[in-house]
């Protein structure tokens, strides 16, 4: 069965050419190819995860044979890419589900579902590759995929800018890959860059070269996972419809940085700068969009702060791979991507509900009290809450626990190998992440209630908050507009409600393990990844994430489950953090300063020299053939016919008097 | 013994030539019955295309008839064996172009005209011998200017085929001057011959002024079949002044011609191998062809430039080739690099041309006959305007005429980028000689005019699709008239030439590389002539070669 591995991203291409094809005619039921297709390709990953015992790689064909680079399209079948494409397949196949219901009735219905059809497949793809030029090429793919599906709406302007910014911020991530690439084809021999032969090479590669290239493609990993210094792009990506938005956070996107950096294990192993700058970028990202979601008004930006602040959690479990901790820690933050999947596609998805009830309305203070219209959205809200604020016994807590563990034993193995500083350095990742953990509870359920708690409000445009360009969709002729969604977006929230309540007690390593036998069982993992004996379940770290995420909760209760007047009176007393985190630390305008602004101005003076410069000097070049011919050639050409004939025959002697008598 | 050599020789030369008896057999039975029988246009046309089949399959009968190189007026080489049938399949082409644009009442003269250009095309080709070379040459032109009468009579088109008659004759006249010096030299005809001599590097023959003034004076002649400066003249003229149809003709047949003529004539008696002792000669021509086809690309390509009407834009397109089609020439006359130099190909000179040739054949014939079928609308297409938004009105026809003008401008992957890909690679190969760092500059200048030249042939392609059409906003859509399938037929043929030669060039760069080496391959002499030495002359460095 893994030979037929290729299947998977096969079949969401074809759907979506289908799509792109056959939509006008498809009408209505555009979508259908591509849920399909993406729900077939789930069907095929799952018989790939069962069926595999061992890493093993099929070549389809050469797709590049250049000189001495040989890119042969071929794929990699292992516990890491079965994951990880079960993961994506079944959470893009409920999105796309859910978005036939969300999109009904928008004009550009087929090119949505064709775009779709090409992320899932640019995401599989790039899991399934078995070489880093493949991934490479993939990933510029997803990138792609999601400058079309951010920039959907693009007669918005502001969609357009949010496409161009997330593509731009990724270009920059892009360019650390290339290089990293180019720097590790000229390690390797024969400029093979398959999995396989760059880990058996890693033995003749000196550790300085793979300190260069292991940051390299951590940069890269910071523009598609969206960390410092390349996070901004990610809050914007929510100007595309709000499927796109759950597809981005939960599968298709952020975690390829996660994936590249847990792929790419065995390289980074045993570099002792590396994994330390790894968790503490996560680190600081997490404690950073943490406190930038306590405060923001719109749903769906508290969802993306969370899920930045997620994926440093899964970072933070990458970056605590010191020593004999190595494959544990990998383990743990590919744990927290998967279970995080299933909850941030709940949440957005539940989001998109709520959206879609509200007319598209997304500003927590324009609605209010929706549990009774919505409960089947509240329902599964709260699970989707539950799980993310990391309560005993959903999938949030498994891996955030696991995350927590690996930081703290990382801090004992750092002491261990008497690495004092990194000691010290992860003992405090340690605290900051279980304070993160408490704000996730807070701001979570702060959006919980302000959303459905509380008196029912429903937007009105005579709402004094209301903003004067949202009123596109019209609520009049809205049969949904503040009645719980249909049952095709419903389902597709209630099946992973009930994932985000089992995944972790399936999968976790205190209950079966069986996610860590998945992943260990990786190209390159078994022979280079240290991994100790497995530690027993630590019951203090639960117990004390437990503790945050229950004290987040309740605060969230005390100024948010009821209406009261303690939120404002806060914000009063501490108006400088207050305004701080509502403005992002003014991190957008800094970068305008700094990098936006002079590169703009440099571009003018590149334009003005390219329009007065280049190109003056081009039209003046391109005058001069037909300037000459005009003043010179053409007064030959008379017409009559004893010119031309003396003008032969006086040329022919002439040049025949220059080749004889000289 | 001689005499039956002798003998020998002139049975198997007109066995060799039976295709071209058959066509001109058939010329003058059309040309005779066109007298007593009135039949329509496409009879007269379909008489025509059975005599091309039938001499294609003579052309494949006589195709192992092998006549004496030395002595035979006409060789059956791989040379003439593959350019005759190439003849034969563009002549198909043609054939199909101009199959009912005459009028009945002058159709079989015109039909029997055209089948004699092509016999005399094809004699050109296998011509061994200076006088029958010219015969052929004649057998082009003199119908030429028939059909250029017949084709249409007005006061401009009489005008135009006065100019080409005139200027013809005049550069006959250059060319006969050119084969006198030859002749006077050595007192033989025969090429191959004559090259055999030439090579022999005997002291003082021949005489390097009278060598070097007889091929100039040859090239001359031929400079006006192939429109190259400074015989160019006519060739906007009588474009413009004659139908689509002539434009047809007149492009392929005389440049076709020519350059055949050349690779005949001047790459095995003047080429050389850099050791050898006496090529004063050649670098008196390279120097001299160098200017030639220097100012061939300018004037064609900058005069193209100011052009607005159609015909005279394929004309000047026409010389610029012409200049490009002289970079293998000249490569040719050097028919080898440096000893030990990989890149060097004693062959890439005649190959390039013939390449060249093949892939001019398609993309401009392939243009006019989009033109041809374009008139046949009811309002003449003319100029440039005509054409605007052609690509909204009639998108087939556009596009296959943007693909002709972008295999014209030697883009890639069209067949006109390998053209241009082998005769400038010739010519690098053969710049590579210190003493011919001059020819670097040639092909940078001729890099250059080959960009001048995009502009043209896309502002053709913007004209049709960038440009908002008045026409078809009166209009609307133009009923296009009903192409008859040979003209169809004959068009798609270039377009599958254009596309697919451009894409696997190797289908006719093979039998290109194999004439080419046979063309400037010297004879073999044989033992009888040598008195009974088995040592054969080196000057040909291949016993033999397959087909």
């Amino acid at each position: 069965m893994t030979h037929l591995a290729w299947i998977v991203p096969a079949l969401p291409l074809f759907a979506s050419l289908v799509t792109a094809l056959a939509g006008r005619r498809l009408g209505e039921k555009a979508h259908l190819p591509v849920v399909f297709g993406i729900g077939a390709a789930f069907v095929v990953s799952l018989g790939v995860l069962f069926s595999f015992d061992h890493p093993e790689s099929h070549k389809i064909c050469d797709w590049l044979d250049v000189g001495a680079l040989k890119v042969p399209l071929a794929f990699q079948v292992d516990g890491l890419t079965s994951m990880m494409l079960c993961m994506v397949t079944f959470i893009a196949t409920l999105v796309a589900l859910f978005a036939s219901g969300y999109m009904t009735g928008d004009p550009g219905y087929t090119r949505f579902f064709a775009c779709v059809g090409l992320f899932v497949f640019s995401m599989t793809g790039l899991v399934l590759s078995n070489n880093f030029v493949l991934t490479y090429g993939f990933w510029e793919c997803v990138g792609a995929c999601s400058y079309l599906l951010i920039g959907f709406w693009h007669e918005k302007p502001s969609a357009a800018a949010a496409a161009k910014k997330a593509f731009l911020v990724n270009r920059v991530g892009d360019l650390g890959f290339a290089i990293g690439l180019f720097w590790l084809w000229t390690l390797v021999p024969g400029g093979d860059l398959s999995y396989e032969s760059v880990f058996a090479a890693l033995n003749n590669i000196p550790d300085a070269d793979r300190v260069g290239i292991a940051i390299l493609f951590f940069w890269a990993a910071t523009a598609k996972s969206a960390q410092i210094p390349l996070y901004v792009w990610l809050p914007d990506a929510m100007e595309g419809p709000t499927p796109v938005s759950a597809l981005i956070h939960a599968a298709t996107m952020v975690t390829a940085g996660v994936y590249l950096i847990a792929r790419s294990a065995p390289l980074i192993v045993g570099l002792e700068a590396v994994a330390p700058l790894i968790a503490t970028i996560g680190c600081l990202t997490a404690l950073m969009a943490g406190f930038y979601a306590l405060t923001q008004n719109d749903l769906k930006r508290v969802l993306a702060y969370s899920t930045i602040s997620q994926i440093g959690f899964m970072f933070m479990g990458l970056g605590s791979g010191i020593g004999s901790v190595a494959q544990f820690a990998v383990v743990a933050g590919m744990f927290h991507l998967f279970t995080h999947a299933f909850f941030k596609a709940l949440l957005f998805l539940g989001s998109g509900s709520v959206m879609h009830a509200m007319g598209h309305v997304i500003d927590m203070r324009r609605f209010s009290g929706l549990r009774h219209r919505m409960p089947i959205t509240y329902g599964t809200f709260l699970i989707g809450s539950l799980a993310l604020a990391g309560i005993f016994p959903l999938a949030g807590f498994w891996s955030k626990d696991e995350v927590l563990a690996a930081l703290k034993q990382a801090s004992h193995e750092a002491e261990h190998l008497e690495l004092h500083g990194a000691a010290t350095l992860y003992h405090s990742i340690y605290w900051i992440a279980l304070i993160t953990a408490g704000m996730t509870a807070f701001y979570t359920f702060r959006a919980l209630f302000k959303t459905f708690h509380g008196p029912e409000k429903l937007p009105s445009p005579h709402d004094p908050e209301a903003d004067p360009h949202d009123h596109h969709h019209d609520h009049g002729d809205d049969p949904f507009f503040g009645k719980e969604s249909p049952a095709v977006m419903t389902r597709p929230l209630q099946i992973l409600a009930v994932c985000a309540v089992l995944v972790g007690l399936v999968f976790a390593e205190p209950t079966t393990g069986w996610f860590a036998h998945l992943v260990e069982n990786s190209v390159g993992y078994h022979d280079r990844l240290p991994h100790a004996e497995p530690h027993g379940f630590d019951w203090a770290t639960a117990l004390l994430g437990t503790i945050a995420g229950g004290l987040g909760i309740g605060l969230a209760y005390v100024m948010y489950g009821q209406p009261s007047a303690l939120p404002e009176k806060l914000a009063g007393s501490l108006k400088p953090l207050y305004s701080a985190s509502l403005n992002k630390l003014w991190v957008d305008e800094v970068y305008k300063t700094l990098f936006v602004s002079p590169i703009l101005v440099l571009a003018q003076f590149c334009r003005y020299f390219d329009i007065y410069g280049v190109d003056g000097v081009v039209r003046t070049v391109a005058k001069f053939p037909s300037e000459l011919a005009r003043a010179q050639l053409q007064r030959f050409q008379n017409g009559a016919v004893q010119a031309y004939a003396s003008l032969a025959a006086l040329l022919v002697v002439g040049i025949l008097t220059l080749l004889v008598f000289t | 013994m001689l005499n039956v050599e002798t003998y020998n020789a002139t049975a198997a030369s007109l066995k060799a030539m039976a295709p071209e008896i058959v066509l001109m057999a058939a010329a003058v039975a059309v040309m005779t019955a066109g007298a007593f029988v009135s039949k329509s246009c496409r009879f007269w046309a379909r008489c025509c295309a059975g005599a091309f089949l039938a001499s294609l399959v003579v052309w494949v009968l006589t195709y192992g008839v092998v006549p004496d190189e030395i002595v035979a007026v006409f060789v059956n080489d791989t040379f003439s064996v593959n350019v005759r049938f190439g003849l034969l399949i563009v002549g198909l082409i043609v054939l199909g172009l101009l199959h009912d644009q005459v009028d009945a009442a002058r159709a079989p003269e015109f039909f029997g005209s055209l089948l004699f250009v092509q016999a005399g095309a094809m004699i050109v080709a296998g011509a061994n011998d200076l006088v029958l070379l010219f015969l052929g040459l004649e057998l082009v032109s003199l119908p030429t200017y028939l059909m250029l009468y017949l084709a249409r009579r007005n006061a401009t088109t009489l005008e135009a085929a006065t100019k080409y008659f005139f200027l013809s004759i005049f550069a006959s006249a250059l060319f006969l001057y050119g084969l006198a010096f030859l002749y006077g030299q050595l007192g033989i005809t025969q090429i191959k011959g004559i090259a055999t001599i030439f090579h022999a590097d005997v002291v003082n023959v021949p005489d390097n002024k009278f060598a070097l003034i007889a091929g100039f004076l040859i090239f001359a002649g031929l400079a006006y079949r192939i429109a190259a400066v400074p015989m160019h003249f006519y060739a906007p003229d009588v474009y413009e002044g004659s139908p689509y149809t002539m434009t047809a003709l007149l492009s392929w047949y005389p440049k076709a011609v020519g350059f055949i003529a050349l690779a005949r004539v001047l790459a095995p008696i003047y080429g050389r191998r850099p050791d050898a002792v006496n090529d004063f000669v050649v670098d008196r021509f390279l120097v001299g062809f160098a200017i030639v086809a220097a100012a061939t690309l300018l004037v064609g390509n900058t005069m193209a430039l100011l052009q607005t009407n159609l015909r005279r834009l394929l004309a000047y397109s026409s010389i610029s080739h012409s200049g490009f089609l002289m970079l293998g020439l000249i490569a040719s006359l050097r028919q080898e690099g440096p000893v030990g130099s990989a890149a060097a190909d004693p062959l890439l000179g005649v190959f390039g041309i013939l390449y060249y040739l093949a892939a001019y054949g398609f993309m401009t014939l392939g243009a006019v006959g989009v033109l041809i079928s374009l008139n046949r609308g009811g309002t003449p297409v003319e100029t440039l305007d005509d054409i605007t938004g052609l690509g909204r009105r009639q998108p087939v026809k556009a596009l296959f005429l943007a693909i002709f003008f972008f295999s014209m401008a030697g883009i890639p992957p069209l067949v006109g980028f390998w053209g241009k890909f082998y005769v400038f690679s010739a010519l690098f190969s053969v710049a590579s000689r210190e003493s011919d760092r001059m020819l670097t500059w040639l092909a940078i200048f001729a890099a250059v005019c080959a960009a001048i030249g995009v502009v043209y042939y896309l502002r053709v392609v913007v004209t049709m699709y960038l440009k908002e059409s008045e026409l078809g906003a009166l209009e609307g859509e133009r009923v296009s008239a009903n192409d008859p399938w040979p003209l169809k037929a004959a068009v798609t043929g270039c377009l599958v030439g254009t596309l697919l030669i451009g894409l696997f060039p190797a289908i006719i760069s093979q039998p290109a590389q194999r004439s080419a080496f046979s063309a400037v391959r010297l004879p073999l002499i044989k033992q009888t002539l040598q008195g009974g030495g088995p040592t054969a002359t080196a000057a040909a460095s291949s016993p033999s070669n397959p087909r």
